[in-house]
């Protein structure tokens, strides 16, 4: 009779056979599992796990239509749909899986490979829940993103244990590399190469070169990493960013075409390609590319209806009018009821018709594009905001087109690539002057905003200070100038007033904000720390 | 399958076929792989529901299972050197603990061996941990243990120690030994498999490869084989 056993954890089965799911349930059953669900597919485990925090997940890759085990995976990560105390094991049918299919982010705790039997099961199970419940606090703590804390914890484990120590060391050069502590993550990275050339090593040793701005020798080690592993592809992705910073597009696309050919399921390195392609001006390549990351990306919770915006870019300018007309249909039978698809579709026949010199049923669809833009300003992104402006200049319609650069420039407001875009697009139809006018006006408006918050800061007059920038905040989300300023006037507030400590989650939320738009920017970055330690002395969970 | 005239066939048409050969056998293996699942796993609850009075049944049964496993073994060889050979394989090196995976291979032939009057006894220290690619390691030594099951008379020693600064894992079993012509050709290429020994040799020559593609500091895993005691198989890692 086992001691051990599954009695108090919630298990959930992912597989689409029905012989298979009885199976393993017989299996889970007898290692004395008492709370067993089971989904036949994506769709129904996403469903379970929305109501359910299952403590053990077995999901099998393969699910036929639909999600793979690999999506669900990321989605369910993703929605925080699971713990990362949790045992997500992934079922495959390969004994040589191709490991990395996703991203680092978001593998399975461990592949299990068919066929297998009950007492492999029990043995990999068993392992995993003890080394999960071993490291409780250092999960935890990551979870809750206090990862001065994690770190702390991670410490301390190894020096109980110092002999298994690499699995903690590897999260650990993890941790560094978020806080951005980068020349602690050098030292780290170097002091393990000496010992054991581990491929995760090299990588974070990679990444700290990016992250210092020293991208030749960041590409020489990801070209190394990649020589003497060509499949590991989260290595391709790294070498892919790196070359984008020094600009070298051409060998970038090369990259992502070798990438993209062993692992083509990744949609963001699909989305990547494509954008290079777009900007060397190889259509043909782009449009293979984004017709890819829509394929592949069709059950993902990372699909974007900007994919079928870039596939109409590239299609236009190969004159293949009617094809992207086409794409339409199938824009909205991928995101239904999706208000920001419809808004896509909308922009999308407007392209074509332009292109096709149809300017009538072009202002069609830009009319009903600025009515869905004006009932809600949010479902609109930044890249089919200046491809809509742009339209309006070229359907001559240049009032909607301020209205809408109005919203984009108010969000970027000091992004000079942005305002060269607008100056151009402007002069090209002759009306450089409203341009000037139109960019130099918002501008100001954002300036005089932030000098207006920060001095009454400055005065001591934090409550205002702080209204200031979260009226302007809640204007302009995307604006990480503002949402970093709400932060900095909240946490003076704080400082001065240690009374007024529950602001805190207040200015978490802007922080959010912030990190969304882009969580290696340094006032974000050191701002953050700020954060964490006030939140740390404060103990808040 | 219909047997249409096909004798006609133009160079072009034959080329692809030898092309698209090597892709039909790894999917034909891939399919015989997930019946053998299905097989195994019936078998396996078969074992679970017998009774104390029908132990000889569960016996044969487990046989039975053994029997699979050795097919299974050699499939996983074959799929593993394929994809390898066509570097379809990103080798993983962590650290691992040598226990867990000693004691995972044992929890998996306990019984099975067993059946045919065969002990599988564990010699490792505690705490032992060393870096390798845990799938391929875990292949390997089932691939060992299943072939190794056929020539032992009752039992079999799966031990780990470090020696020299490499990670020894030995599998010593008691039985004949191994063949002559396996221990002379142990450091030439697999060819010439000659059918008039049954032990072709593959799961060697898979489990030196698998050791090969451990290098650390310019210095590769190796195999050793001898026949002191019986037979002993040595892998060796860096």
């Amino acid at each position: 009779m086992e001691l051990w056993g599954l009695q108090n954890y919630k298990t959930l089965i992912i597989d689409d056979y029905y012989d298979m799911r009885i199976m393993l349930q017989d299996m889970v059953f007898s290692l004395g599992a008492v709370d067993v669900s089971m989904a036949k597919n994506g769709e129904e485990a996403i469903t379970l796990m929305n109501s359910t925090s299952y403590d053990i997940i077995l999901c099998d890759y393969n699910l036929g239509h639909g999600k793979d085990g690999q999506q669900i995976l990321e989605e369910a990560k993703y929605k925080k749909l699971i713990r990362n105390s949790s045992v997500f094991m992934m079922i495959t049918a390969e004994n040589t899986a191709q490991r990395v299919i996703g991203a680092m982010e978001y593998l399975p705790d461990a592949y299990l490979s068919k066929p297998f039997t009950k007492a492999t099961l029990r043995t990999r199970l068993r392992k995993l829940l003890e080394s999960k419940e071993a490291y409780k606090d250092i999960l935890k703590s990551i979870e809750q993103e206090q990862f001065d804390q994690a770190l702390h914890f991670i410490n301390k484990a190894c020096s109980y244990n110092s002999r298994h120590r690499y699995p903690l060391l590897k999260i650990k050069g993890e941790l560094y590399i978020k806080l951005g502590r980068y020349v602690d993550a050098e030292q780290f990275y170097e002091d393990i190469l000496e010992e054991r050339e581990l491929v995760w090593a090299l990588l974070g040793l990679g990444q700290v070169y990016y992250y210092t701005d020293r991208y030749s020798n960041a590409v020489d080690l990801f070209e190394q990493i990649i020589e003497q592993n060509e499949y590991f592809m989260v290595a391709y992705d790294w070498l892919a960013k790196t070359l984008d910073k020094l600009g070298n597009q051409r060998r970038t696309k090369q990259i992502l075409l070798q990438a993209t050919k062993k692992s083509p399921k990744a949609i963001f390195r699909q989305r990547h390609l494509g954008n290079v392609c777009l900007q060397l001006n190889d259509y043909p390549t782009s449009e293979t590319a984004f017709q890819n990351a829509i394929e592949f990306g069709r059950h993902s919770c990372f699909k974007n209806a900007s994919d079928y915006t870039k596939l109409t870019t590239s299609l236009l300018e190969q004159g293949k009018v009617d094809e992207a007309l086409k794409i339409t249909k199938q824009l909205n039978q991928d995101f239904p009821s999706d208000k920001h698809a419809d808004l896509i579709a909308e922009i999308i026949e407007s392209s074509a018709h332009l292109s096709a010199q149809a300017i009538d049923k072009a202002i069609v669809n830009i009319e009903k594009s600025i009515s869905l833009f004006k009932s809600n300003h949010e479902i609109l992104d930044h890249e089919n905001a200046i491809t809509l402006a742009n339209n309006c200049l070229k359907a001559n319609k240049p009032d909607y087109a301020e209205l809408v650069f109005a919203h984009v420039l108010r969000n970027n407001h000091d992004d000079q690539t942005l305002i060269k875009q607008i100056q151009t697009m402007f002069n090209a139809v002759n009306l450089e002057n409203r341009g000037n006018s139109l960019i130099e006006s918002i501008c100001n408006e954002i300036v005089q905003i932030n000098n207006e918050g920060v001095s009454l800061a400055e005065q001591g007059k934090y409550q205002q200070s702080i209204e200031l920038f979260i009226q302007a905040a809640n204007a302009m989300p995307q604006n990480i100038l503002i949402n970093l300023n709400a932060v900095r006037s909240i946490l003076l507030n704080i400082n001065e007033n240690p009374e007024e400590i529950n602001m805190l989650k207040l200015a978490k939320k802007y922080l959010d904000q912030a990190a969304n738009i882009d969580d290696q920017n340094e006032k974000y970055l050191s701002l953050y720390k700020a954060y964490d330690s006030l939140a740390g002395s404060q103990q808040i969970n | 399958m219909s047997f249409s005239s096909n004798k006609k066939k133009n160079n072009s048409q034959i080329d692809q076929q030898a092309f698209n050969f090597e892709t039909l056998m790894a999917n034909s293996m891939h399919d015989i792989k997930n019946s053998l699942s299905l097989l195994l796993g019936k078998i396996e609850s078969l074992c679970d529901q017998q009774t104390p009075k029908s132990t000889n049944s569960t016996e044969k049964l487990e046989s039975l299972q053994l029997d699979g496993e050795q097919v299974k073994a050699s499939l996983i060889n074959l799929l593993s050197l394929f994809r390898i050979n066509r570097h379809q394989y990103y080798i993983n090196l962590e650290q691992h603990s040598v226990n867990e995976l000693l004691d995972s291979i044992q929890a998996h032939y306990t019984n099975m061996l067993l059946a045919r009057g065969i002990t599988l006894k564990l010699d490792c220290q505690d705490e032992l941990y060393w870096f390798f690619d845990r799938n391929l390691i875990e292949v390997t030594l089932h691939s060992l243990i299943s072939n190794i099951s056929r020539y032992a008379k009752h039992s079999i020693i799966l031990s780990a120690t470090i020696n020299n600064n490499f990670l020894q894992l030995k599998i010593q079993d008691d039985g004949r030994g191994y063949p002559k012509h396996l221990l002379e050709n142990l450091h030439t290429p697999l060819n010439d498999i000659s059918y008039a020994n049954s032990n072709t040799g593959l799961g060697i020559y898979f489990a030196k490869q698998i050791a090969a593609m451990h290098d650390h500091r310019q210095t590769q895993g190796y195999i050793e084989i001898n026949n002191r005691n019986g037979g002993c198989f040595a892998l060796n890692l860096p």
